[in-house]
């Protein structure tokens, strides 16, 4: 957890097309937040961001089998795990 | 709408609640068939419908229609309403007898989430399963059976297929006649490891109960509601929403203030996250698949998708549609409203000659009061009915929502609302159906905002007065740089001019008087449908009668007042000395094309003596005091008073101050030369460049549109946001061609 700080991953980092898994929500949670966890945006869910828009903003979401919009300022607060599916390779890529 | 009698029993109520897209809108049509009306609560703008039902023999409900929602915390009006229905919450109104929860099978494990929020209220409960024909077509299944055992509440599947709503209407009566049990659920509550957490989650719960009693006690409803009710309290303390929802925010307010944020925060996610879990092992193994393939009915949506919303092809796409519109609003509607016009003209000329010769002012009441201003509102019909018919259309087939992925950035980036971006391009046409289409913006506050800026963007009203005011006075300017036409650059910087306006204006409005939080985006994809032809001819035809009915009324009544302005008090001298001069040329020059010049010649010369005698007349002759800073003359202000009818008017107004007659349009050379060569009493030209940018300045900014201000008085359903709107439109117009023409002649440009 130590040097963890700055490899805390979150929603709005991650790459198109990989399954990850929500570990927590990271400040005081708002009304936006309060709305994606209503979509099923919440820790143990998995959730894939499947799009990001032509201008860089905002973000398309799958999770519980719909799509869903949200900018990325809203993802950041999304602290995500990778998926038990693929963490095989992420923790090979890790390894450096 | 609160419970009708009929026959001799009260009618009973049935609202329908689900989600956006869940399909409870097909539902309610297949339940109440043509009997379905759209309404509004008092003070609310949020329109809801109500149905007639037909379950059984003598046995008909009120069936309701809220507008959809993923919770029962809301974040907008529309949201709010649909929660305020459900509760009860609405002033007159009592709670429906029977909720049914619409859910679409596809998204079940989504869709349940409002179904354990609902579960939590000691509420008559039942749920309609939509969209089960799109799961049977890809060759899947869904026990419904096993469902209702898990949620303890009847489930009945109900898609819109033919006789779809069969079992629904069966067991609506059965649940009318004979009510099954309903228990409430416990709220969700997870467990928490932490005794930390744990105690303060318990903390905050405590004092959200403690609300969640007075607020029950005010519902009226069994004690066993507290607990769910505290949860909706404490969940709403974290969204800051403006919406109203007075039964929460009335109950108690400040004990839930008191408690930190962050403890509220928590608890609040617990619960969230544990009706979470419930609602996944409700729906788990509910629906099956035939195969693990993607269904046939996402394909087909992914596949559109790739394109639509391609980082090339989709921006590209979004030009085209939107182009298309605006091609429509600007030049497809114009055949159509030339139209309207000629028949205008011929009703006018018809009503001439039916009407007595005696009684010339009886004529000119009609045919330049009420049938001009008739003219005035349904001249407005082809482009609304072609805004909202595009509309429709990009919503139903599931386009919007991706245009308002493609375009999010950008709207937020000038500070606008996402959805604001068809209203500002449809202003380019006309403000009128715009300001309609800002219905689509969900948060008041916002929708306010971009009302009150809309009318500031060019609309094709003010072209003719651009096209007069550069042909008159940049016709013989040199080109800038040799090569930029002076009248090209002008018409550029007006366009310039007004989107800096609009969108600067907006900030400032989002700063101060309509301060807000950035709307959260939150938008969903559904799946592309095909449209449907009687969903988008309801939502036409409701736009265009309603602007009829409650726009036409204050169009027309305005026109009839302005032509009072312009008509009267009438100089009898200068009318009788008209007449006699008529009469006399009649009887000296034979019928022809001479005599018919001689009587114009008349006939314009008294009417700028008419118009100067008139209040209008009058009202130019006071204002000069006032404009002459901004380098306008007594005509130019009765202009501006004659074109709050439309700013076109502006153009023929001036023909007849000019003694030219009315017929003049900003082609006409004439009103040109007689403009060139009018002059100030001090024998300096009267229209410079100068003074020619300065009005044209004063028209892009000025609120100088009646039918603007009739649709506004229409969508905020009050005169205070009109008239802020025309006084802040006028001030900000007036400082402007001040500046401008004060600046310039100080910089000593003519
Ligand atoms: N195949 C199928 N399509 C349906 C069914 N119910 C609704 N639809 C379609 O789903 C789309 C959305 O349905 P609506 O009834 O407009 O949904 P809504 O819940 O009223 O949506 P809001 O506009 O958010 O209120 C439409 O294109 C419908 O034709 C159904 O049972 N089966």
């Amino acid at each position: 957890m130590v040097s963890a700080a700055n490899r805390v991953n979150r929603l709005h980092q991650q790459p198109p097309g990989r399954p990850v898994v929500i570990d927590h929500i990271d400040g005081v949670l708002d009304a936006t937040g309060l709305r994606l966890m209503e979509l099923g945006l919440v820790p143990g869910a998995t959730v894939t961001v499947t799009r990001v828009a032509p201008l860089g903003d905002p973000l398309e979401l799958s999770v519980l089998g719909t799509r869903v919009c949200v900018r990325k300022q809203a993802a950041s607060a999304f602290v995500v795990i990778a998926s038990s599916a693929s963490s095989a390779t992420a923790v090979a890529g890790a390894a450096p | 709408m609160s419970s009708a009698p009929h026959g001799d029993r009260v009618v009973r109520r049935i609202v329908l609640i689900g989600n956006p897209n869940c399909g409870k809108t097909t539902l309610f049509n297949a339940l109440t068939g043509l009997s379905a009306k759209t309404g509004n609560y008092p003070g609310i703008t949020v329109e809801h419908r109500v149905g007639l039902a037909r379950l059984a023999e003598g046995m008909s409900v009120s069936v309701i229609d809220v507008p959809g929602t993923y919770s029962l915390v809301p974040r907008s009006d529309d949201e709010a309403v649909a929660v305020r229905v459900l509760l009860g919450d609405l002033p007159g109104q009592t709670r429906p007898d029977l909720v049914v929860a619409v859910v679409d099978a596809t998204q079940l494990e989504r869709n349940l989430y409002l179904v354990a929020q609902l579960r939590e209220l000691p509420l008559p409960l039942i749920v309609a399963l939509t969209m089960t024909d799109v799961i049977a077509s890809d060759g899947g299944a869904c026990d419904v059976a096993a469902l209702q055992q898990r949620l303890a509440v009847p489930v009945v599947a109900a898609p819109a297929v033919a006789g779809g709503a069969f079992a629904l209407k069966a067991l609506l009566a059965a649940e009318l006649t004979t009510p099954s049990r309903r228990l409430a659920l416990n709220v969700a509550r997870s467990d928490v490891d932490d005794p930390v957490v744990a105690a303060e989650v318990r903390r905050a719960t405590d004092v959200a109960d403690t609300v969640g009693r007075a607020m029950a006690l005010r519902a009226g409803m069994a004690p066993e509601a507290a607990a769910a009710f505290g949860q909706l309290a404490l969940q709403r303390s974290l969204t800051a929403t403006e919406t109203a929802m007075p039964i929460v925010d009335d109950s108690a307010p400040g004990l839930l203030a008191a408690v930190p944020a962050p403890l509220r925060a928590e608890a609040a996610a617990r619960a969230v996250q544990a009706r979470q879990q419930r609602a996944r092992s409700w729906a788990r193994d509910i629906v099956t698949q035939a195969s693990a393939a993607e269904p046939r009915s996402l394909a087909f949506t992914r596949r559109l998708d790739a394109v639509a919303l391609h980082p090339v092809a989709g921006p590209l796409l979004l030009v085209a549609v939107f182009g298309v519109l605006f091609q429509a609003l600007f030049s497809w509607a114009t055949p159509l409203m030339d139209l309207i016009d000629g028949l205008v003209g011929t009703a006018s000329d018809a009503a001439r000659a039916v009407l007595p010769q005696s009684m010339p002012l009886l004529s000119s009441l009609v045919t330049d009061g009420i049938i001009a201003g008739v003219g005035n509102v349904v001249v407005f019909v082809p482009q609304i009915a072609i805004l909202f018919l595009f509309l429709a259309v990009l919503e139903d087939t599931g386009y919007l929502a991706r245009a308002a992925f493609l375009l999010d950035r950008i709207m937020q980036g000038v500070g606008l609302h996402g959805r604001a971006f068809v209203p500002m391009l449809s202003g380019f046409a006309c403000a009128v159906p715009a300001i309609l289409a800002t219905r689509t913006i969900e948060n008041t506050k916002d929708r306010l905002v971009t009302i009150l800026v809309t009318p500031l963007v060019s609309c094709s009203a003010r072209l003719p007065v651009y096209a007069l005011m550069v042909a008159t006075v940049f016709a013989g300017v040199d080109p800038v740089f040799g090569i930029i036409e002076p009248g090209a650059l002008v018409m550029v910087s007006m366009y310039t001019l007004s989107m800096v306006a609009a969108v600067a204006m907006a900030a400032i409005f989002k700063r101060t008087i309509l301060r807000s939080p950035t709307p959260p985006l939150v938008l969903e994809l559904p799946p592309y449908r095909v449209p449907r032809a009687l969903q988008i001819y309801k939502a036409v035809s409701a736009r265009v009668t309603t602007f009829l009915k409650e726009a036409g009324t204050v169009i027309l009544a305005i026109t009839v007042v302005l032509w009072g302005l312009l008509t009267f008090p009438i100089d009898h001298d200068v009318k009788d000395a008209r007449d006699r001069a008529i009469k006399a040329t009649e009887l000296q020059l034979p019928a022809g094309a001479e005599r018919d010049a001689e009587l114009r010649a008349i006939r314009n010369g008294a009417g700028v003596a008419l118009v100067e005698h008139s209040l209008a007349g009058r009202l130019g002759h006071a204002m000069e005091p006032f404009i002459a800073p901004l380098g306008f003359d007594w005509k130019i202000g009765i202009g501006i008073v004659a074109s709050f009818a439309a700013r076109e008017v502006f153009v023929s107004t001036l023909g007849i101050v000019y003694g030219l007659g009315e017929a003049q349009d900003e082609s006409s050379t004439s009103l040109r030369d007689a403009m060139r060569h009018d002059t100030r009493p001090d024998g300096t030209p009267l229209y410079t460049p100068l003074s020619g940018l300065s009005l044209l300045v004063f028209f892009v900014l000025a609120m100088q549109c009646m039918s603007t201000l009739a649709a506004v008085k229409r969508e905020t359903r009050s005169w205070r946001w009109p008239l802020f709107q025309f006084g802040y439109m006028t001030a900000l117009a007036l400082a402007a061609s001040l500046l401008v023409y004060q600046v310039g002649r100080l910089l000593g440009v003519q």
